[in-house]
């Protein structure tokens, strides 16, 4: 009993205190006897406190600034609502009546909850800047001429959903808004009780949200829709999620986004950050959902797909602006994901999706240096280096184009986890054939230095590069025999072990050759040539069996006898030999030694030998034959038959 | 085009009827009535709305009012302002509504598909930099670059019939496009009701845009006085010849109900992401004059700048009605006025001059019956008023 006495006192003497106050001028609507208390804090900083009655009918409250203080700044407003009372209580800062003067800055406004009603803070217009707002039901209808520094941060009530409508006349935002759902229980799945919440106006155009150093977080369960920006850095997503393992986290998604536009009148700005959105859509339902980027549109965007889009309705890129990740989702890890069900338009390139999956052959480059990808991600075998142009047929690469690194492009950033070991394994056979492939050890694997949706694959020592007259498969590398592929699809907010695997895609295989001649044989030395002197590179790597070995005159694998006669066989002084694709050979070059066999009497020509002249002078039956005595000759005596047949070889 | 004449609301009703209206008016229920009503129609909404997914998208793609009857004629010259004890925006709200000259208003906000047409038009013209906004597109007409530099604008068939939103200045241009009678010469588009070389932002605040129409300008925006007295004024309020503003734009004295169409009143107050009925989907809540969705729709652009006295320089534009999906009907009340920098987005509607002869003016005397024929509805059914 004592504290109500108290607390009317309290009331009556706020009441009372209002009418002390000029500065800050308080209307109700219907005008009653709404307490609301204004203290002068000095410097033009006042506080206000209002206190609704359970029983008021009247339930706005504006305030006002006096004619000629236009610098007056609201330090803090504080709402009292009733808390057993379901009512709205309105709350309006406007400007004064019949002049433009508006109260400067307001540094909080604040909801004193545990409530049942809503607290309304609509129409709020300031001459300079916003701070923090806290635990309101709604902010909207509010234009502030300067900065908004934020947080902002809304709550549903048990009878009204939360909601944000801010807009700038230059200024940016600087602090998170975040619009929180009214739930009863911990439960997450929409009920009865419940109440959503929303985001439905951040109109920054002509200033920024965010900046690249501190970006903000935009949240809400329900919706968000009509942002615009110059410059935008920042996370867009569900306010209340759970953290969890799966790859395309169901909660984190914002139940539905509406327009977005980045740029700014000069078309220019920039967007970092995040999106994480699904988009529910049914046929016939207007649903006008456009995300317009006149500028680099950087960031990452989670996308779920659910239904009917209308065409050209979602993403406009302007030219060669895609720079980030747009990523859709897949049934992934026992986690519902989406579909990537709708075209991208990036100028004047649409990307199309085939079955729900990404398969356009757009390059990156052609696109802005994004891409668009449904998880898990897979290879845009287009965009590799080789390129595989046309999945039904082996891509051809010559030899002074491939370097010695291949480029492992895919629809989205992928990673590994290095205990795991390289994620690809590089294989070669002879071009052309349908011969094992020859696991080559010597390659490792790394992440691009600026684009973390490439592996560069290459090898470990210097210098050796992807020989001729090979046929390359570069295949996802396995955990164990059937385990899952090392390589994943990384995902900012999960660690490299929950990233999901890539998509389990066929390797990507490539020959390099000169132009049609596929094989190359005889050329063990990989110069183009078939020449004596690759009996030399074959006797250099005899029984070798390091990777990417020289000597392998024959393609078979092995460094051994049969490339001697292959050298022998092949050797034209011409370029390679066009044996798989039947191409007739190249004319003989003029410098061509006097030996060369395409003359009927180089048997008897003195000077240069062939082969098997010299190896007949040295007293060897045929290449088998010298090949088995070269094996067992020591180190260094193979050194000197070497030079012994390259003399006799070579006539000098 | 022709003009549909609403002469006089409710001449030709049956004086019954008016008492009728006030009867209900007077036992209606009070404002915070109409929001606790919110939770019932709330849970009407989701069955209305399941039938309104049935629809198939063709059915809605022509303009819901023949062309016709898409004006409305504001007769009564010189009638009296509006006036409250209430000041929202000082000289600039109050008093309000007379207006010393007849005048037509579009019964309709502008719909995106009359928007479509202007943006096609002016699209060989419109400005780099803004032709892919949505500041000249609005909200419903898409955009794609087929060949790099050139943008396509797409309307769906089944947004033809939405209010469209842009900013005030595209807005001004449309009115000069209709006010040129639609030439697709670049003039057309820049000059005759607001001439477009005046636009300009003040560093610090405000713009230096041409503040009022051009002398002889045929197609406007309406002013704050032209849409509150096509909005409110009734030149039979209270009695035959016996005239007065209502308090909300549907010709009642209590807010109208938050619902979807056939259960609700308006938009306004309707809590659903991206619920926007088509225009004149409340076909029975009009004005005294036959407008519709001046509560719910897409708040609308006037003309009236806000000018700061001292400085002399214009700051914002008013804006009146609320716009689907708001927080209530609050902003409905005839007192009430908004304002927000030219560049935001928000619906309009067009006003112009009584055409001269030679443009067949058609008066359907019937139409303030429909005008009269407004629901309201409490928990568990509707009911006809």
């Amino acid at each position: 009993m004592f504290m109500r006495l108290m607390s009317i006192v309290l009331i009556c003497s706020l009441f009372a205190a209002q009418w002390a106050q000029a500065e800050i001028t308080p209307t109700t609507v219907p005008a009653q006897d709404v307490p609301v208390q204004v203290t002068a804090l000095g410097n033009n900083r006042y506080k206000v406190e209002i206190w609704p009655h359970a029983t008021a009918t009247g339930t706005t409250v504006i305030l006002r600034t006096s004619p000629g203080d236009s610098d007056d700044v609201i330090a803090q407003v504080i709402v009292h609502p009733p808390a057993e009372v379901a009512r709205t209580i309105r709350v309006r800062i406007n400007q004064i009546v019949g002049t433009l003067e508006r109260v400067k800055d307001v540094e909080l406004i604040q909801a004193v909850s545990p409530f049942a009603g809503s607290v309304l803070v609509d129409r709020v217009r300031l001459s300079g800047t916003l701070g923090e707002v806290r635990d309101v039901t709604q902010l909207v209808n509010a234009e502030v001429d300067g900065d908004v520094f934020g947080p902002i941060r809304v709550q549903s009530s048990e009878t009204a959903n939360s909601d944000v409508q801010l807009s700038s006349a230059g200024g940016d935002l600087l602090g998170d808004v975040i619009s929180l759902s009214y739930i009863p229980t911990l439960q997450v799945e929409a009920c009865e009780a419940c109440r959503g919440s929303s985001i439905t106006l951040l109109n920054f155009a002509n200033g920024n949200i965010g900046t690249l150093s501190d970006p903000v977080r935009i949240a809400a369960d329900l919706l968000i829709a009509n942002i615009s920006a110059g410059e935008l850095h920042a996370v867009i997503e569900r306010a209340m999620y759970l953290d969890g393992i799966c790859p395309f986290e169901e909660y984190r998604l914002v139940q539905s986004m509406g327009n977005l536009e980045v740029g700014g009148a000069a078309g220019t700005g920039e967007f970092t950050g995040a999106i994480w959105a699904q988009q529910w859509l049914r046929d016939n339902v207007p649903f006008p959902v456009q995300w317009r980027f006149h500028g680099p549109m950087r960031a990452a965007i989670f996308l779920k797909i659910i239904g009917h889009i209308e065409p050209n309705s979602l993403f406009f890129i302007e030219h060669e602006q895609l720079k980030g990740q747009i990523t859709s989702g897949h049934t992934a890890g026992g986690c519902i994901g989406g579909w990537w069900a709708l075209p991208i338009q990036v100028g004047s390139v649409t990307l199309t999706p085939i079955d729900g999956f990404s398969a356009y052959s757009n390059s990156s480059q052609s696109l802005g240096g994004g891409a668009v990808g449904t998880l898990p991600y897979s290879l845009h075998r287009q965009d590799c280096f080789p390129a595989d142009v046309d999945p039904q047929t082996i891509e051809i690469i010559a030899p002074e184009d491939i370097g010695n690194t291949i480029a492992m492009r895919h629809y989205g950033p992928v990673t590994w986890n290095v205990a795991n070991g390289q994620p690809f394994v590089v294989s070669r056979r002879k071009a052309g054939s349908s011969d094992e492939w020859q696991p080559q050890s010597c390659f490792t694997c790394a992440p691009h230095a600026t684009n973390d949706t490439i592996v560069n694959v290459f090898p470990t020592t210097e210098g050796v590069v992807l020989q001729r007259g090979f046929e390359y498969e570069v295949k996802l590398r396995t955990i164990g025999t059937n385990g899952p592929n090392v390589l994943r699809s990384n995902l900012p907010h999960l660690t490299t072990a929950n990233d999901p695997e890539v998509y389990d895609y066929a390797p990507l295989i490539f020959q390099v050759c000169d132009g049609a001649i596929t094989a190359c044989l005889g050329d063990a030395d990989d110069d183009g040539l078939v020449a004596y002197w690759d009996a030399d590179s074959v006797l250099a790597n005899w029984g070798s069996s390091a990777c990417l070995k020289y000597g392998d005159a024959d393609r078979d694998g092995v460094v051994s006898s049969p490339d001697l006669a292959a050298v022998e066989l092949y050797d034209t002084f011409t370029y390679c030999h066009p044996e798989a694709r039947g191409v007739a050979p190249e004319a003989q070059r003029p410098d061509a030694p006097a030996h060369m066999n395409l003359a009927e009497d180089s048997a008897a020509a003195v000077g240069p030998m062939t082969f098997t002249q010299a190896i007949t002078l040295m007293g060897y039956a045929d290449a088998e034959d010298f090949g088995e005595a070269f094996t067992e000759l020591p180190r260094a005596s193979r050194m000197m038959m070497r030079v012994l047949l390259m003399e006799l070889l070579s006539g000098e | 085009m022709q003009a549909l004449k609403i002469n006089e609301p409710r001449a030709n009703e049956p004086f019954a009827q008016a008492k009728e209206t006030r009867r209900t008016t007077l036992a209606g229920p009070p404002r915070d009535s109409a929001a606790s009503s919110r939770a019932c129609v709330r849970a009407q909404v989701l069955f209305v709305i399941a039938l309104l997914l049935a629809l198939p998208s063709a059915a809605l793609a022509q303009h819901p009012i023949p062309e016709a009857e898409r004006w409305a004629t504001i007769t009564h010259p010189g009638n009296a302002p509006y006036s409250s004890s209430f000041q929202d925006l000082g000289s600039y709200g109050l008093p309000m509504g007379s207006v010393n000259y007849e005048y037509q208003i579009s019964r309709t906000e502008v719909t995106a598909e009359e928007w479509y047409e202007f943006v096609i038009a002016y699209a060989p013209f419109v400005s780099e930099s803004r032709r892919a906004s949505f500041e000249f597109t609005g909200p419903w007409v898409s955009v794609s670059e087929p060949t790099p530099g050139q943008i396509d604008y797409h309307l769906s068939d089944a947004f033809r019939n939405k209010p469209t939103e842009n900013s005030w200045r595209f807005a001004a241009r449309y009115v000069n496009w209709l006010h040129n009678e639609r030439s697709l010469t670049p003039e057309a588009f820049e000059s005759g009701v607001y001439e477009t070389s005046t636009f300009g932002d003040i560093p610090g605040g405000g713009f230096t845009d041409q503040r009022t129409r051009s002398p002889g300008a045929t197609y406007f925006l309406p002013t704050i006085d032209e849409w509150i007295k096509a909005s409110f004024f009734d030149p039979h309020r209270y009695a035959m010849d016996q005239s007065g503003y209502w308090e909300y734009p549907h010709a009642s004295d209590v807010p109208p109900v938050p619902g979807v169409p056939g259960v609700g009143q308006t938009s306004a107050g309707v809590s659903m992401p991206f619920f926007h009925p088509d225009v004149a989907a409340y076909s029975a809540v009009q004005s005294p004059w036959g407008l519709w969705d001046l509560s719910g729709g897409a708040s609308e652009w006037l003309e009236t700048p806000l000018v700061e006295p001292s400085t002399d320089i214009a700051r914002w534009r008013l804006l009146r009605g609320t716009r689907a999906g708001a927080f209530d009907t609050f902003d409905d009340w005839i007192p009430i006025t908004d304002d927000s920098i030219p560049r935001s987005l928000n619906g309009f509607r067009i006003a112009r001059i009584i055409p001269t002869p030679g443009v067949a003016i058609v008066v359907v005397p019937g139409i303030s019956l429909l005008v009269r024929r407004r629901r309201s509805c409490s928990c568990g059914s509707c009911q006809s008023f």
